[in-house]
């Protein structure tokens, strides 16, 4: 079976070879490489599914007008989800349409807002896109769109880069304005008058690409949202919200969270797709002690390489953008050996103009462009063209965004390939191990709180200044009385003064010379970015001056573990040694050094129960723990770092650090081991501790995972010192009781914690699985991370020689002391971690696995 | 679960941070310094109490500033100092009542009644409510530092055409122009910030009335919006500084806040684009008061900086003390005054210009002229410009002559346009002569030669001196572009 039919000139060299994605497999195979494979599923095609089949065709029927642009757009028929979603529209529904990439998703919205543009002159529309590069790129289409429907209402971008003209433009006349939330928040809203038009006439809001509104961003975008419809409502309108999202585990949940109203789903797609054939390949062990594996990149260019020489053309998706760079570079050099045209393989950066994308999709049809590299699927906006296969190297750190990427191949009909190549990164081995998340029902969930008070305070703010508050008033779905309690405490910073108003409630008006938004970033809680100022010596180019450039910038919160003084910063390949940190001014001087060692931060948390919301019991045959939810501050300092050397991992040296502590109040889920379950283990006490942190590593990566969060954003700690203050469990006993904490790293959280109370035994089951099922001897940064050694804590008791190698199963016995035992670990499917049953290829050990698939290729 | 309310007390009883002493004001603009000051300056010295943080780091509570407390008493300070200034009587004292600490109590309390000064002005009723007016008559001998301000009367309406360049003023009656000046309580714009003090003047006989709007209580902006709508009617057109981007805007908005059909604005003068074209090169900064400094000799006496003016209000706000008006009224009304006073100033110099003194300036009303189309002026003021500096050859010199010559291709003075042309090469110090002191500017002196090319190549017809100037045209114009001129020129 050959792929050829989807190129117009197939490329022909002068020897023959096979070509297609069977052809690359077969090679694959050949060379032994499927050894590596630990996930192989075809996902079968699905048929089209037309409005029209399932006898609904009388209740989508669209303008003449509207019919036409479609028409002109090659568009005939309406699947189904998109006649369901233009239903709900017409209904005056919320809804949030949940289906794969390359579903005709941008339609569900495009539709009705033609439909409203086509009934009137002044209506108005508001579409919220993450990145300036996909607002710009539905812009584009939407003209189309609107040009051949014959609609006169233009579709405008405004973002930092519009030009004045086109802003007044925008103001005035734009029926579809494009934005993002941070031009919405600083630049629209608190100018709202000027925009009285668009917000008098506001008919639709649509929210793109929702499930990358997650932890803070998202919690901050509720919150904008809910201005947003306070302006409306001032202005007189009531807008209809539509969102798309990724597939993920809640979109309704989430949806109705970031709308702050009920949602209607739309998830079952009518559009066709081929067969997909789904690959993880875990590169192999190379160093079994820590838990290395061969180079991700270097794998991930072999294995494109195949595909090139095999005429499949092909998406290749980096991490980062100097892992973009070295994987073009390696993918050209072997091009160059190969005898084929190096200028065939394209790299894809952030920001190209329509213009450059046009002409590699011309390239990718024409059979001149065979293979892309990529950062990012959200960068690539809408379809590059028809690709039938993708490389991931790394895994992107969510499902979600993985099938974002594997969704940019595919066919209407023929086979397609995606493969994911995973890196040594614990989520990345976490997925290797338990590769059936990837295929199986959605399990993430976006997680948001809109109620965070740091967040919701600050956006109180900018409301307040929007438009003044009225005593009784709700703001979203906070209620009057805790709006009230927000108003007294900006009353009292003096930014808001009560005023009787006429109708006899107390009226807040903005009293402060300062405009709030600038000083809310929604990308991040902290708006104090440290800069790092690179020194550079004295040379002939700077004519014998030392020089300073700004190299990049980090957020407050990095900055204690990442840049302190002799810490080594690295920075796009380059390593950077940090001679001063300027803490009052924000600034990090910097020099280039090479050495041979990279440096980790130790860092000292404690964390402290403020108020238990919740608490669950876990019996054991060794006895009961407490896993509890609530409010907890937490105190991270920076005490020191360690030398590591490049290669070998040896420490090789320590140094102090003197940082102000980082405090903060947040919520929690922590589970407690009480001291009598510790006393009947025959381990010695510091075995015991050191194997609970090692549990601690893995509950981290199993929660990250399942919550879609960077692993920053989700702290972590053992409770790990004799102190009062931090054995929570109070009623356990006098005494040290072990605790892990997961918390949320933002003042006043983001809804991660909560969730992880409810799911708390799938969470420790997920652990367990993920200690079972790693390759590694004692310990990888993949499980139950690297021992940091029994004598980790000063004045514990250092037992030399101790037997690290039971410190995984002494994790495993202390989680069966509790009663997380390995058989509930596979029975426990039904937990709510994972409400959709999980795969069956999960069940089984990754070498089982491969072994298995080995079998059944041909 | 945990209500809002709890968390937020929780947050208060949280350790050092006491919230009445927060003050992001502030902190915004502490920021805004740090933001300017080029990297590697260095930095101003932080308030002592920087490394008294108890080793916490500054986590900011709610985004405002956590513990600056120094910096906040200090502005305090300035605030009490301010307003026992501008009560300027016996009762002065009581302002600093509040004392330097003023956050000890809650800022918002309303203020004992003995401390409270009445506000002053009348209260009339309109129709859509009470509103709070101050009314000042200025004499028809009234001057403004040197400045005469019923000159702003005897300006011609061409002149203000010219000046505003815009050629709609010519049917404008000036006797009817209404001066327009707003107190805000910030600077930042958008629906937060409010215009609270409004105030309009405008010539009875010749005498300036002026009439100040005051936003007494919070929210009340529709009487005061009303009055200005009835002014605007009268209006023939408006006169402001700076009122285009940013008093006009914020009114704007506040007709829509408040849900008033916004009047149409009459034509509108805005000085600062008028008096920039002219002065720009003279004075340090284009401030209403640097520019009456500068430009008509007037020392204000305490003046209360515009940047306080926002915190003033406030407090008026929370004690209704009147007293910390008085200042800002006054203010306002020396705005409005320096309003007619520079507006006359502009326009008689305009009149007068090319009568010797300052070339720049002279040259700058050149421009003007030019770009306003009166070209017969433009002419004038260039030469004149030109040939009061050529005692000492200039840069002013060579844009005059340049200017001159431009003017002539458009009219097609082809003699004179070469003649400027040469004159502006020679005041460039070009060749032997080019060791003048600040007269050489490379680049300069290549556009010189670039019009001279162009001159003797397309409208003189003199190949040898079109090539002779072509050849010394970069980097006025890129090494291909000359490459083909002088190509073009060997070719003929």
């Amino acid at each position: 079976m050959s792929e050829l039919g989807g190129f117009e000139e197939p490329r022909r060299l002068p020897w023959r070879r096979e070509t297609g994605i069977p052809a690359a497999l077969g090679r694959w195979e050949r060379r032994g490489r499927l050894r590596h494979v630990v996930l192989d599923r075809t996902l079968p095609p699905r048929e089209a599914e037309y409005a029209e089949a399932e006898g609904e065709g009388a209740g989508v029927a669209v303008s003449p007008a509207v019919r036409a642009a479609l028409a002109e757009a090659g568009v005939c028929r309406l699947y189904a989800h998109q006649a369901q979603a233009l239903r709900l529209a017409r209904e005056r529904r919320d809804f949030v349409v949940a289906t794969p990439t390359s579903s005709g998703k941008s339609l569900c919205y495009n539709l009705p807002v033609m439909e409203a543009l086509a009934e009137g002159a002044s209506a108005r529309a508001l579409y919220l896109f993450p990145t300036k590069a996909l607002a710009r790129d539905q812009e584009e289409a939407l003209r189309g769109l609107l040009q051949s429907a014959g609609l006169a209402h233009g579709a405008i971008t405004y973002d930092g880069d519009t030009p004045g003209d086109a802003r007044r433009a925008a103001r005035q006349r734009s029926g579809v304005l494009l934005t993002n939330p941070d031009m919405l928040h600083a630049g629209i809203l608190p100018h709202h008058a000027s925009w009285a038009r668009l917000f008098a006439n506001l008919r639709y809001v649509v929210v793109d690409e929702l499930h990358t509104y997650r932890g803070v961003f998202g919690s901050h975008l509720a919150n904008v949202l809910r201005r947003l419809v306070r302006i409306a409502r001032f202005h007189g309108s009531d807008p209809v919200f539509i969102a798309a999202s990724a597939t993920i585990g809640n979109p309704a949940e989430h949806a109705a969270r970031i709308l702050g109203r009920p949602v209607e789903v739309v998830a079952q797609s009518g559009a066709p797709a081929g067969p997909r054939r789904v690959l993880v390949y875990n590169p192999p062990v190379v160093n079994a002690e820590l838990g290395i594996r061969a180079s991700y990149l270097k794998t991930a260019v072999s294995l494109t390489f195949d595909l090139v020489r095999a005429d499949v053309p092909t998406l290749v998706f980096g991490q980062s953008r100097s892992g973009v760079e070295v994987m073009l570079k390696y993918l050209r050099d072997r091009a160059v050996r190969a005898k084929i045209d190096p200028s065939s393989i394209e790299a894809y950066r952030g920001g190209y103009l329509p213009e450059t994308r046009r002409r590699i999709e011309r390239g990718l049809r024409s059979g001149a462009v065979r293979c892309v590299v990529a950062t990012s699927a959200l960068e690539l906006g809408v379809d590059i063209g028809s690709l039938d296969a993708v490389v991931c190297a790394g895994y992107p750190g969510s499902i979600a965004d993985t099938w974002q990427r594997f969704g940019r191949a595919g066919r209407r009909r023929a086979l397609s390939l995606a493969v994911l190549v995973t890196s040594s990164a614990p989520l990345d081995q976490y997925l290797a191990h338990e590769p059936g998340y990837l295929v199986g029902a959605p399990i993430e969930e976006a997680r948001i709180d809109a109620d965070n008070v740091e967040i919701l305070v600050q956006h109180a703010r900018c409301a307040a200044f929007e438009l003044p508050f009225e005593a009784g008033e709700p703001f979203g779905t906070v209620d009057a009385d805790d709006v009230e309690a927000v108003l007294e405490l900006l009353t009292e910073h003096r930014l808001v003064h009560p005023v009787a108003g006429p109708s006899g409630r107390t009226v807040y008006h903005w009293v402060s010379d300062s405009y709030p938004a600038n000083d809310v970033s929604l990308r991040n809680i902290d708006s104090d970015n440290f800069v790092i100022v690179e020194q550079i010596a004295a040379d002939r180019r700077s004519e014998g001056k030392p020089a300073e450039r700004v190299l990049a910038e980090m957020d407050f919160r990095s900055t204690h573990t990442m840049l302190h003084e002799q810490a080594i910063y690295q920075h796009e390949g380059a390593q950077y040694q940090v001679e001063r940190l300027d803490f009052d001014h924000h600034k990090a001087f910097v020099r280039k050094v090479e050495p041979d060692y990279y440096t980790t931060a130790m860092t000292h948390t404690k964390v402290s129960v403020l108020e238990v919301d919740r608490h669950a019991g876990l019996c054991g045959p060794g006895g009961e723990a407490t896993a509890c939810a609530g409010d907890v501050s937490v105190v991270e300092k920076v005490v020191g770092y360690k030398k590591i050397k490049f290669h070998t991992h040896e420490n090789v040296g320590y140094g102090e650090v003197q940082l102000p502590e980082l405090q903060m109040q947040t919520s929690a889920c922590w589970v407690t081991f009480p001291e009598p379950l510790i006393a009947t283990r025959p381990e010695s006490r510091p075995e015991v501790i050191d194997a609970l942190r090692g549990l601690s590593v893995a509950m981290h990566t199993a929660a990250t995972i399942s919550l879609m969060v960077d692993p920053r954003d989700l702290g972590r700690t053992l409770g790990d010192r004799r102190e009062g203050e931090i054995a929570p469990g109070k009623g356990h006993g006098p005494g040290f009781d072990p605790t892990i904490f997961l918390y949320d790293r933002f003042a006043g959280g983001i809804g991660l914690a909560p969730r992880l109370f409810e799911c708390h035994v799938e969470l420790l089951r997920r652990a367990r699985g993920r200690i079972e099922r790693c390759d590694c001897r004692e310990g990888c940064p993949a499980c139950v991370g690297p021992s940091l050694g029994v004598d980790a804590g000063p004045g514990e008791p250092t037992r030399a020689g101790a037997p690290l190698a039971s410190r995984k199963a002494l994790a495993l016995g202390l989680l069966d002391a509790i009663g997380i035992d390995g058989a509930a670990a596979v029975a426990g499917a039904s937990e709510p971690l994972a409400r959709d049953a999980r795969p069956a290829g999960t069940r089984e050990s990754a070498d089982a696995q491969a072994r298995h698939l080995d079998d059944a290729l041909p | 679960m945990t209500t809002l309310r709890r968390k937020l007390e929780r947050r208060r009883a949280a350790g050092e941070i006491a919230p009445p002493a927060a003050e992001p004001d502030a902190r915004a603009r502490g920021e805004q310094a740090e933001r300017d000051r080029p990297l590697g300056a260095t930095a101003p010295a932080v308030e002592p109490d920087a490394g008294a943080r108890g080793g916490q780091a500054e986590q900011g509570f709610f985004g405002f500033e956590g513990d600056r407390s120094a910096r906040i008493a200090r502005l305090r300070e300035a605030i009490d100092r301010v307003g026992a200034r501008s009560t300027r009587g016996p009762t002065s004292g009581r302002a600093e009542a509040r004392g330097p600490t003023g956050g000890a109590r809650p800022a918002f309390a309303p203020a004992e009644a003995a401390e409270v000064e009445p506000l002053g002005g009348d209260r009339v009723q309109t129709e859509s409510g009470p509103l709070r007016v101050f009314e000042t008559w200025l004499s028809p001998e009234h001057r403004h530092g040197r400045a005469p301000i019923a000159g702003a009367l005897d300006v011609p309406a061409r002149t203000v055409a010219q000046l505003a360049l815009d050629a709609s003023f010519e049917r404008v009656a000036l006797g009817d122009m209404l001066f327009i000046d707003t107190e805000t309580t910030g600077l930042a714009g958008g629906t937060g910030t409010i215009p609270f003090l409004i105030g309009v003047a405008w010539f009875e006989e010749r005498a300036l009335h002026v009439e100040q709007l005051f936003l007494e209580r919070l929210g009340a902006e529709a009487p005061m919006l009303a009055r200005l709508a009835e002014r605007l009617e009268r209006a023939s057109c408006v006169v402001s500084y700076n009122g285009k981007s940013f008093d006009w805007p914020l009114l704007r908005t506040r007709f829509v806040m408040n849900r008033v059909k916004a009047p149409p604005l009459p034509p509108h003068l805005d000085l600062l684009h008028c008096a920039r074209r002219v002065v720009r090169e003279r004075v340090e900064s284009m401030r209403l008061v640097e520019l009456e400094r500068a430009l008509l000799g007037m020392e204000r006496v305490d003046d209360v900086p515009g940047a306080q003016v926002p915190a003033l209000y406030r407090a008026f706000v929370e004690t209704s003390n009147g007293a910390l008006m008085r200042g800002v009224l006054e203010h306002n009304v020396d705005d409005l005054v320096a309003l007619a006073a520079l507006l006359g100033w502009l326009a008689r110099r305009y009149d007068v210009a090319g009568l010797g003194e300052d070339p720049s300036e002279t040259l700058a009303f050149a421009r003007v002229a030019a770009r306003a189309g009166d070209e017969a002026r433009a002419a004038r003021l260039a030469e004149a410009a030109a040939g009061v500096a050529a005692q000492e050859p200039a840069p002013q010199t060579v844009d005059a002559w340049m200017l001159r010559a431009w003017l002539a291709r458009r009219a097609g003075e082809v003699a004179v346009e070469g003649a400027a042309l040469r004159a502006a090469l020679e005041a460039c110090g070009s060749g032997e002569r080019g060791d003048l002191p600040g007269a050489r500017d490379d680049r300069r002196v290549a556009e010189v030669h670039l019009a001279l090319a162009k001159h003797y190549e397309h409208r003189a017809r003199d190949k040898a001196r079109a090539l002779h100037h072509a050849l010394r045209t970069v980097p006025a114009e890129s090494d291909a572009a000359c490459a083909r001129r002088v190509a073009r020129l060997e070719a003929r």
